[in-house]
């Protein structure tokens, strides 16, 4: 089982919220707290990936994964990788993008984008890609004591987009 | 919020184009992506249509493309013919598909999705450009200086410059007209050191497969996203054509 982690975070909001590009959102966040928080870093998507049970929660059984830590771009990961040299069975899960996101109307949530491969014999046998989301409720970052908090908050509500996806993947 | 309902209203009236192309067969295919991550900026040759030979390469002329990174997704129901409190309630029923929405744009259009999407065209025959070398920029341009910087964004001396913003990309679903994707562009032509030629357009195209439920696979839906997404370029393309531009504007 091989296993990908995304280069990073990036935040997404809308117009009507005077959010106009990508990461608006989270320079600002870095900018309250005075200092780059270095949310969901590689090191630490390892770190709470690791403490997963991957290989139950993918359908590979106890099967422990290989945590790399370079990231895939979208792109690639979802290029096929040729397993064919594998004999019995290899899953590869790819979680290359991270959005926090939020709306005018709406609350705060976590999304992942992901894809899930599965071959047997050098096969590939199964095949997804797709989204999962876990909401933020309660996040807050109005001064740097705040900061805190709100690592812990994203940091858990990635763990339940991971477990989401894989979850989904698996349907 | 007057602004909401008035950009809301002018959605609506606009729909009917978006149901003209919404009613086109859906030709959207999976494409797989296979852009290496590149770092900023990368030079990619292209052939005109024309038959030009590889010698026409080495001319002077350039065409330097950015990528958006101002997405938007905005769902209006019914609600919307119901005054300003309708409209209210319309847009809270729909922020929560509305932000996810916006996320998928961000995700299967990132900026190296969309210029892998725009090299798989024949740009420079499609902008009716003399034969030029292309050349991506995988950072998107702040788009509050766009209509701004009036001076070349590339650090480039070529006599023959040109450049191609993309500015937002903007998913909208109407209760009567259906679900497209418009993608917004800015032309601009540089002769000598004087300011740009500039054209600005959008191209709109109907969308049948995204979004697809939360959980599902978005394989195809996706696909489409990128599918439209050029379909909406070789229509700005067009609009291109037809526009005289204006100087610096």
């Amino acid at each position: 089982m091989y296993v990908y982690p995304a280069e990073g975070v990036h935040s997404v909001g809308e117009d009507f919220d005077a959010v106009h590009g990508l990461d608006q959102d989270l320079h600002h966040y870095y900018a309250v707290a005075g200092r780059p928080l270095g949310w969901l870093s590689i090191d630490r998507q390892l770190e709470l990936l690791a403490s997963l049970p991957l290989g139950q929660l993918s359908g590979a059984g106890t099967e422990l994964p290989t945590l790399h830590n370079e990231p895939m771009s979208r792109s690639h990961a979802l290029e096929p990788q040729m397993r064919a040299a594998e004999t019995g069975c290899a899953v590869e899960i790819y979680m290359p993008q991270i959005f926090l996101e939020r709306g005018g109307l709406s609350n705060r949530s976590l999304r992942i984008f992901g894809v899930a491969r599965r071959y047997e014999q050098g096969k590939l046998t199964h095949s997804f890609s797709g989204y999962a989301a876990a909401p933020l409720n309660g996040f807050q970052l109005r001064s740097p004591a705040d900061a805190a908090a709100a690592t812990h908050l994203i940091e858990a509500a990635y763990v339940e987009a991971v477990k989401t996806f894989l979850h989904n993947s698996t349907k | 919020m007057k602004q909401f309902i008035a950009f809301s209203a002018a959605l609506f009236i606009a729909g009917p184009a978006a149901a003209q192309d919404a009613s086109q067969p859906n030709t959207a295919e999976p494409v797989a992506a296979q852009v290496a991550p590149t770092a900023s900026p990368v030079s990619v040759p292209t052939l005109p249509q024309s038959g030009v030979s590889s010698a026409t390469l080495t001319s002077q002329c350039e065409l330097h493309v950015w990528p958006a990174e101002r997405f938007q997704a905005m769902t209006t129901g019914w609600g919307v013919g119901f005054g300003m409190l309708g409209a209210l309630a319309d847009s809270a029923g729909h922020a929560n598909g509305d932000k996810s929405r916006r996320s998928q744009l961000a995700s299967a259009l990132d900026s190296e999705g969309q210029l892998h999407a725009l090299q798989q065209l024949d740009l420079v025959s499609l902008l009716h450009l003399p034969a030029s070398r292309v050349i991506v920029h995988a950072d998107a341009l702040d788009p509050k200086t766009v209509d701004k910087v009036l001076t070349r964004r590339a650090d480039s001396n070529s006599g023959c410059y040109n450049e191609l913003i993309v500015t937002s990309v903007f998913y909208q679903k109407a209760a009567m007209w259906g679900r497209s994707l418009r993608t917004s562009f800015v032309l601009r032509h540089f002769e000598g050191s004087g300011a740009p030629l500039v054209k600005k357009t959008t191209g709109g195209n109907g969308l049948k497969i995204f979004p697809v439920k939360e959980g599902q696979d978005t394989t195809a839906a996706d696909a489409e996203l990128v599918s439209v997404f050029q379909k909406n370029f070789t229509e700005a393309a067009a609009n291109f054509a037809k526009q005289t531009g204006q100087v610096g504007q």
